[in-house]
């Protein structure tokens, strides 16, 4: 039954001239106060022949990275670079099982490069470098990048399934799905692009966002509570007093 | 364990442990009458929590907690509104002056360093006043002999100085470059630090103002009132570094621990406390040495930059 169900969306997708047909669990990831970690997948429709890499990225951030070095005895912050428009989440899937040619990935751009960072001050290569593999090291850590491409299901050789982890340290923002269909040569077929969204639901997003806009009025805010909260006490405390 | 995330710090952390560190530092507060922050900084940043938004929110945490003290102090008249006001002027210079030295040490990524080095010196020196205090007090109290007071130290340098004026807290006249220099001392600390600096602004007062004792507490708790504020205003805005939700915590978290402490206060005797005290602020100052001369586990630290 379904290699006849294959045959035919493979007869179809010929006919359309679209032989990928990809589907993506979810839109929209809400991020609650109760938010443990959610897995989305992403399905499709290739040809037999075909291998496929997908690239999980975003959203786009500026990253301050800074170095600890001993001066004088003492563990100081003494070097520090910015980097702009870093993927917090990046992870690499694909259908091959062993040996991931990592020239087809250079290729198309999946590994990302330290040179092509946008740093705001110049420092050498190596330093760049150092700094680069550090960033990696701890996105890694928090289960934001993986340590290496991650298996995508192959099912009868015409269906794919891949499972994109989203841990509980993932970021709100937009993020943006691309799977690349490579044949046996290691050329590029054809590329599509999917987008989904992590929306922080709950006060704390609420609170981020009224303090980068509001500042003022959000420290004031911040005060009122503490003058509030210290007059309650302040009278309350004043008020067993009186009433001894 | 009941994880709760901080927006502006960014952080997770267990809503438990925090609600603890406001006990804690509400208990410090209502026995010993110490401002919480000297406890409550270095705690928050063993959590992971940024040293500068945990100063900032600590601050915050500062106007509630030393709002019900002032208020009762000023109920059974023992605020001198003049010198405090002396004190405040000081007080709001010392917090622009310590946003400056915030803003060029934030320039230069040593805002963590600088805190650190600052809450060591001071936990050693308060670990330090505090147990040997406590020792020579109980010493005295078990001859039953009446603790000699202290001599007045630089009072008459102080005595020499221009604009001199006469307080209800004084028997004596008072220079206020001296009471505005040390508004300036407690309003940098305020900023830096998060702390009110009532360990070093008190026995000045005493000694070098002669200011009468029943009075330096009120005073010190009114000028902290409106110097936390203004430094609060200063954190958030100019480097959005009050947690709301922390300062919410830790605040209800520090009335109670107050409230709590006042009430043992009552009932105990100090000293041996006090030495306890003197030995965990002593730990707390190793942890943080250990931080500042030992190779740490991460070399390299990443952090998101605000929106």
């Amino acid at each position: 039954m379904i290699r006849v169900i294959s045959i035919l969306i493979f007869v179809l997708c010929i006919c359309f001239d679209a032989f990928a047909v990809v589907t993506l669990s979810d839109k929209i990831v809400k991020k609650k106060i109760d938010f443990n970690g959610y897995n989305l997948t992403v399905s499709g429709f290739k040809l037999p022949t075909s291998n496929v890499f997908i690239k999980v990225e975003g959203p786009f951030q500026d990253y301050k990275i800074i170095k600890k070095e001993k001066h004088f005895g003492l563990w100081i912050n003494s070097k520090s670079i910015v980097v702009s428009s870093m993927p917090s989440f990046y992870k690499l899937y694909s259908t091959v099982q062993n040996n991931v040619n990592f020239d087809i990935l250079n290729q198309l751009q999946f590994q990302m490069d330290p040179k092509n960072f946008e740093i705001k001050r110049a420092h050498d290569f190596t330093t760049q470098n150092d700094f680069y593999k550090a960033f990696k090291e701890n996105q890694m850590k928090l289960g934001l990048y993986n340590c290496s491409v991650d298996q995508i299901q192959s099912i009868n050789n015409n269906f794919f399934k891949a499972h994109i982890y989203l841990p509980i340290s993932v970021v709100p923002g937009n993020y943006n799905i691309t799977i690349y269909y490579i044949d046996q040569k290691g050329l590029l077929e054809k590329d599509e692009k999917l987008f989904f969204t992590i929306k922080q639901f709950g006060l704390q997003e609420k609170i981020y966002n009224f303090a980068a806009k509001h500042t003022f009025i959000y420290s004031l805010i911040a005060i009122l509570m503490a003058l509030t909260i210290g007059g309650i006490a302040a009278y309350l405390s004043n008020f067993k007093v009186v009433k001894k | 364990m009941i994880d709760i995330y901080l927006p502006i710090a960014d952080i997770r952390v267990d809503l438990i442990t925090l609600l603890f560190i406001g006990l804690i530092t509400g208990l410090v507060s209502g026995l010993f009458g110490l401002g919480g922050g000297i406890v409550a900084v270095p705690f928050l940043t063993f959590l992971g929590i940024a040293p500068q938004i945990a100063v900032a929110s600590v601050t915050n945490q500062m106007t509630a907690g030393t709002l019900p003290s002032f208020y009762t102090y000023a109920r059974h008249n023992r605020v001198d509104y003049f010198l405090g006001g002396l004190l405040l002027c000081g007080g709001f210079i010392g917090n622009i002056v310590g946003l400056i030295i915030l803003k060029i040490l934030a320039a230069f990524g040593q805002v963590d360093l600088v805190i650190s080095l600052g809450f060591l010196i001071l936990l050693s020196f308060v670990s330090y006043t505090t147990i040997k205090d406590a020792i020579i007090s109980l010493h005295y109290k078990r001859k039953k002999l009446e603790r000699p007071h202290k001599k007045p130290i630089f009072y008459s340098a102080v005595s020499k100085l221009p604009l001199q004026y006469k307080f209800i807290s004084s028997d004596y006249k008072t220079s206020a470059i001296v009471i505005i220099f040390l508004g300036i001392i407690a309003g940098i600390l305020v900023m830096l630090l998060g702390i009110g600096g009532a360990f070093i602004i008190i026995p000045a007062m005493l000694h070098l103002l002669k200011t009468e004792e029943k009075f330096t507490s009120g005073t010190m708790q009114f000028q902290l009132v409106f110097t936390s504020v203004v430094a609060t205003l200063l954190h958030a805005i100019a480097f959005n570094g009050v947690d709301i939700l922390l300062c919410f915590i830790l605040i209800i978290g520090t009335v109670v621990g107050s409230s709590i402490g006042s009430k043992i206060g009552l009932k105990i005797e100090k000293e041996n406390f006090r030495i306890v005290l003197g030995i965990v602020i002593l730990l707390i100052c190793v942890r943080v040495g250990y931080d500042v001369f030992f190779e740490p586990k991460d070399i390299y630290k990443v952090v998101r930059m605000l929106k």
